[in-house]
């Protein structure tokens, strides 16, 4: 049987939650940080406090639909991402004021997600 | 000169041991403590007080003059796109701004970024794309900010 994650029960509901590692482009130099999978969102959400704390710069700009279904210009930032051994390379994601960082479909895509959400367990691996 | 002991009659003891953990200090020596030794610690806490002030100003100041340096080089791109539209080499693909003036194109920004920070070093670039179709990003979970 294959390794599944458990769903974090600290969460209400229990959320699917991996461990994530960021860093600035080029650099070898990782935070570690809590990443929940959202496949709801288009982009990866990292938290202002690592964005400031890493001193990162910003790209690109891109208008930001949330739930309220307002849309505002926001800039997003070049960072490397390692999430259960898998690296991606200069993702952009953006920036808000949050603890964790949101995993969106730019980098769930990439890999085959299967969430028993039932049984309170998921799996990530590389097709 | 003053000699402040716990003992002293002056300042109710709950004050007085609160004011001594406030000013960092754990054991009252023997010889009780001086009006000097409470102005002395008094000043080290304003001197770490002010440091922190000043690393927390320039780590602003860094974010700042980042955005500044950004939002310019964003300028220039908004002033050159309608002219950038009317060039195949351009058009439907990502520009890098540095200095207010592209310096690498691509149609992969993650190549771009790349390429342009590997010669330019990490600092402020606007990447921009020239195209006239604005593609709009959904985050739609209720705690994105």
């Amino acid at each position: 049987m294959k390794k599944m994650d458990k769903y974090d029960i600290a969460y209400n509901p229990p959320a699917p939650i991996v461990e994530v590692k960021i860093s600035k482009p080029f650099s070898t130099e990782f935070m570690t940080l809590k990443g929940k999978i959202d496949s709801g969102a288009d982009k990866s959400v990292i938290p202002d406090g690592l964005r400031e704390v890493m001193s990162l710069k910003p790209g690109k700009e891109m208008p930001l639909k949330g739930y309220d279904g307002r849309t505002t210009w926001k800039p997003t930032y070049y960072v490397t991402v390692l999430l259960k051994g898998f690296q991606f390379d200069f993702v952009d994601v953006l920036s808000s004021e949050r603890k964790e960082m949101l995993i969106g479909r730019d980098i769930i895509n990439n890999l085959k997600l299967l969430l028993d959400g039932k049984n309170k367990y998921f799996e990530i691996t590389d097709p | 000169m003053q000699i402040l002991q716990s003992q002293s009659s002056d300042i109710p003891s709950i004050l007085f041991q609160k004011l001594l953990k406030d000013l960092g200090i754990e054991r009252i020596p023997e010889e009780g403590l001086s009006i000097l030794d409470i102005l002395g610690k008094l000043l080290e806490g304003l001197i770490k007080r002010h440091e922190y002030r000043e690393i927390t100003t320039s780590k602003e100041d860094l974010e700042y003059k980042d955005q500044r340096i950004w939002k310019k080089e964003r300028n220039a791109f908004a002033m050159m796109k309608n002219v950038l539209l009317v060039e195949e080499k351009y058009k439907g693909k990502f520009v890098a701004i540095h200095d207010e003036k592209i310096v690498d194109y691509d149609v992969d920004d993650r190549k771009l970024a790349k390429r342009v920070y590997e010669k330019y070093g990490y600092r402020p670039i606007y990447f921009g794309r020239v195209t006239e179709e604005i593609k709009v990003i959904e985050v739609p979970s209720p705690e994105y900010g």
